[in-house]
């Protein structure tokens, strides 16, 4: 088994994936007539990180082009070149390749993508044409060998600056191809000695091609000023003698006996970590019997390990001098050059004999140091399994993790409060059980709020791809469009904003593509020449409303009329009498005007029946507002959360039913005396200085009028702005309910957003308040209320 | 007797076999079957929270383990005059299949009768009664014990949104 760095693979696609998100997001706010170091480095930060990752798991892939990139960002940080809009573009687009070059990693594949290549290209063509002094790394094709001998001396304090020296030397070591790491310096004594001082410095030989000073010195751009760096090139060729045995083969199978002896091979392995770097460690399980068999005091493992580093046999023969006597070790130098890192097999025939003929003379003789030669199991790969498990994740804050552990240990006292009550229980421990229980309740709720917190995400997650989307679509229409994001904070479920990215893109790109107009275009209408497109969330009730909102030419109510009618989906007299909000209803019709794709309008509709029933899938609402020549606003109302809802019960007649409780605004008593009756069968109640329309809620779900409507009360609830008023006969207790759905095994009500369960096992309606007021008719009124108004 | 498993096709006949299980119960002293295979459980008539605006035949919704499950009187499907209901009304939980996967209902039935075994080749196909009656949601009729059962094919009548008429339905098979 390799030492398993896999499991930290998806923590750093995970860290990979935002910092691209970031770099992405600092290129958007990139201005390329001044630019800001500040968002240079945030791009350059993220950058490096990822080759840092990438090197550290291997994924050279990654790491080799992330590399030219940095190399890029490095000389514009440092202001040896300025940026154009199409360098910009150029990073944009390497930024999608290394997101693909992450997707591919997920699935254990470390390889260039054909656009990679290409990008990679382009970049070192950018690099090359640029400053004279910056030298192309990967370009660089000539067989001359550099060598550098690098001595780094970090100060004291430089471990608690956060920065690892051991990464900085890996980091180093993964820029050439060979390398050998002395470690120099003195342990102080035990006194003296202090575990976060560094009292160490370290000597690096690496020899490979096209190394320049400004690469090693990027490596340890981190600790820059926090420590001393001598770099010498071309130093003594003894690292290209040495070139092929910085790399060993050790094999050791312990005794049984070894644990008895108090090693432990495991310290071993540390300690030669600290040599060098353990390419592979391989266990072999061979000799482990069976579970019942197995004497845990013995040890049946045996090891293959190789090691990069060292230049020096006797180094590693220290490491085993304890265990000399207690097992097979066997040490030998590979040459890289021959033996493919990982799958070369040794067979068995060769395994005691050290491969001669690889070793030069030079070399310090490899020899086995135990005499008792012992098969060498051949180092076998491990099948690797396609494992592209699209396990998603979310990150939470500590903070939230910290309340829900204290609300569990909260609960867990209750409980054992409430167990304890029960075990000895008599009538006057009663008040004690009520209040216990009463605690139980208050956990519970505490507690499910925080986990429904948990799943609450800023709804940036959601609109954060929208400024580059529109960014590039803008480009590729010609058109200048700003983009507006507001109420960025808005929280909403992780369900919910899962699903509705796809809609928010469509209807995005709607209006950048045929909402807004073009540049000439707009400059005849008069208007200014950089449209302007809004995304705005906010909070509304116990909704989340999301806005897009374009200055563009708008909607043409007589054309989507004619298209309507055209396709038989309304007839003029119906065209007459529908409102604006009606007519437009009709692009979301399936098909509406795929029809005819080549006029302005029709694109509008591609794919919005689409977006109308992913928006009605969460139980959503999508409203269009235009004005011709003045801009569309579409507005997407959903709920919260799917979940769970804090409902106030009511009863009706014999039925109980659930407002949710951020609709309600007040309950009072309903006086016959404010009532006035209105033309068209409606009733309005005079609430303090305004006149709210009534809605009998057992009339408007069909059963009988409420007869004695002087001891009913009135819940007065909003809904979509206005005040409505609910004929209710009792007010019942406020609780969450879990909302059930009703389409799972019948069909939409309307009036009815779901149904729960209460306590007593029964069914309980949850109303849906917009819903109700559209059966009882009263939003006619509310329409009338609102022209009154403005008029 | 050996219960045969039957291979239910999509639209819930079993073209392939040749017998099947078929569960009957009694509505207005006529016996009617279901497929076993759909019959989730049976239940005791228990109060349901009545759905506004609902036709008259959903009596409502009850909770069955934590899923809302609507519930159907059959007589008032089939246009028969309604019973009270009372501790011994017979509720059949039914798995309807639906275009979109499956959905559960109940239905409120006067007494769950028997079981019987049935080959394809005892069944009549349901009489064609013309364009005025729909009897799309007839499997088939058979004789069992020279009465006549009428095997229901649950998936289309409980998904049809015009629920027929039996009182026609029954003058027409007696015509």
């Amino acid at each position: 088994m390799a030492v398993d760095l896999k499991q930290f693979h998806q923590v750093f696609i995970e860290e990979s994936v935002e910092g691209l998100d970031a770099m992405e997001s600092a290129l958007m706010e990139l201005d390329v007539e001044s630019i800001d170091d500040e968002v240079i480095n945030t791009i350059f930060r993220s950058a490096h990180s990822i080759k840092g990752g990438g090197g550290t798991f291997g994924f050279s892939a990654l790491a080799g082009f992330t590399h030219v990139l940095e190399t890029l960002l490095d000389e514009v940080r440092s202001g040896q070149r300025g940026l154009a809009t199409e360098h910009v573009n150029l990073l944009l687009k390497s930024v999608d390749c290394m997101r693909e070059m992450l997707a591919l990693i997920q699935d254990e594949r470390n390889e260039y993508t054909p656009t990679a290549i290409e990008i990679q290209a382009a970049l070192e063509a950018v690099l090359g044409q640029g400053s004279e002094e910056s030298v192309v790394v990967e370009a660089v094709e000539s067989n001359a060998e550099n060598f550098w001998e690098v001595i780094f001396k970090p100060v004291a304090g430089i471990i608690r600056t956060g920065n690892d020296p051991l990464r900085l030397i890996r980091d180093l070591c993964e820029l050439a191809e060979n390398s050998t790491v002395e470690l120099l310096g003195d342990t102080p004594n035990f006194e003296n000695f202090i575990a976060e001082d560094c009292c160490y410095h370290w000597k690096i030989n690496i020899d490979g091609e096209g190394i320049t000073e400004q690469a090693i010195r990027e490596v340890f751009e981190w600790v820059d000023g926090d420590c001393e760096l001598l770099l010498n090139s071309n130093v003594s060729n003894t690292s290209s003698a040495c070139e092929s045995e910085h790399r060993w083969r050790i094999h050791f199978a312990p005794y049984p006996h070894l644990f008895q002896t108090g090693n432990d091979p495991l310290r071993i392995f540390n300690e030669l970590s600290h040599l060098g770097e353990i390419a592979i460690c391989t266990l072999n399980t061979a000799q482990l019997p069976s579970f019942k068999l197995v004497d845990s005091e013995k040890c049946y493992l045996s090891w293959d390990l190789e090691l990069l580093g060292p230049s020096c046999k006797n180094e590693i023969d220290e490491v085993f001098e304890w265990v000399t006597g207690e097992g097979d070790i066997h040490i030998e130098a590979v040459n890289s050059s021959v033996l493919s890192p990982v799958n070369e097999d040794v067979t068995e025939a060769t395994a005691t004999v050290p491969v001669q003929q690889n070793i030069p003379s030079v070399a310090v003789a490899p020899v086995a140091v135990s005499n008792v030669p012992a098969a060498e199991k051949p180092t076998v790969k491990p099948v690797q399994k396609k494992a592209s498990s699209e396990s998603s994740s979310i990150r939470v804050g500590i903070d939230k993790i910290d309340s829900l552990i204290n609300m569990v240990g909260e609960l867990v006292i209750t409980q054992s409060m409430l167990g304890q009550l029960g075990a000895d229980f008599d009538m006057q421990s009663l008040p004690k059980l009520i209040e216990g229980l009463s605690q139980l309740e208050q956990n519970t709720r505490e507690l499910q709020e925080s986990v429904m917190r948990i799943r609450m995400l800023p709804i940036s997650f959601a609109f954060s791809r929208f400024p580059r989307m529109v960014r590039d679509l803008g480009q590729s229409l010609d058109k200048k469009i700003d983009l507006i994001l507001q109420g960025e904070n808005t929280e909403l479920d992780k369900t919910v904003m899962e699903k509705i990215g796809d809609p928010l893109v469509h209807l995005v790109r709607n209006s950048v593509d045929h909402g807004i107009e073009t540049s000439a275009d707009r400059i005849a209408k008069g208007k200014p020449e950089v449209g302007t497109v809004t995304l705005n969330a906010y909070h509304q009730g116990g909704n989340v409303v999301i806005e897009i909102i374009d200055d563009g030419r708008g909607l043409d109510r007589n054309q989507i009329a004619a298209k309507g009618i055209e396709r038989g989906l309304v007839n003029d007299t119906d065209v007459a009498t529908y409102t604006d909000e009606q007519i437009f209803d009709l692009i979301f019709q399936p098909g509406f005007s795929t029809a005819d794709k080549v006029s302005d309008l029709s694109g509008r509709g591609v794919g919005m029946d689409v977006v109308k029933r992913n928006i009605q899938a969460l139980n959503g609402v999508v409203e269009i507002q235009s004005k011709i020549g003045e801009g569309t606003k579409i507005r997407i109302s959903l709920p919260l959360t799917l979940a769970i809802l804090d409902g106030q019960l009511v009863r009706v007649g014999p039925d109980t039913y659930i407002f949710p409780l951020v609709s309600i605004v007040e309950s009072m008593q309903y006086r016959e005396e404010f009532v006035s009756h209105i033309a068209g069968g409606c009733s309005v109640f005079k609430l303090r200085d305004e006149y709210v329309p009534i809605v009998d809620l057992s009339e408007a779900f069909g059963n009988e009028k409420v007869v004695d409507s002087e001891r009913s009360l009135m819940v007065v609830v909003e809904c979509d702005g206005f005040k409505v008023g609910m004929l209710v006969d009792e007010l019942m207790a406020q609780q969450q309910v879990v909302i059930k759905s009703l389409e799972q095994n019948y069909q939409r009500i309307e009036g009815v957003s779901g149904a729960t369960i209460l306590g007593d096992g029964r069914v309980a309606l949850i109303i849906d308040v917009p819903g109700v007021v559209r059966l009882a008719g009263a939003d006619q009124l509310i329409q009338q209320n609102t022209l009154r108004k403005t008029a | 007797m050996q219960a045969e498993k039957i291979d239910v096709g999509v639209n819930g006949q079993s073209d392939s076999a040749t017998s099947g299980q078929y569960l009957t119960f009694i509505m207005d002293d006529e016996e009617y079957g279901v497929d076993i295979l759909c019959v989730q459980e049976i239940r005791g008539w228990e109060p349901t929270t009545p759905l506004p605006n609902a036709p008259s035949q959903i009596k409502g919704v009850i909770n069955l383990r934590g899923t809302i499950v609507p519930i159907v009187d059959l007589r008032q499907c089939f246009g028969l005059s309604g019973i009270e209901y009372s501790a011994i009304t017979v509720v059949i939980v039914l798995k309807v299949r639906t275009e979109d996967g499956s959905r559960i209902m109940g239905i409120v039935v006067d007494a769950v009768s028997d079981v019987y075994t049935l080959s394809r080749s005892d069944m009549r196909s349901a009489p064609d009664l013309g364009s005025s009656i729909d009897t799309d949601f007839i499997q088939g009729l058979v004789t069992v014990d020279e009465k006549m059962v009428i095997l229901l094919d649950i998936d289309k009548l409980l998904t049809s949104d015009d629920l027929p008429s039996l009182d026609e339905l029954k003058s027409a098979l007696s015509a």
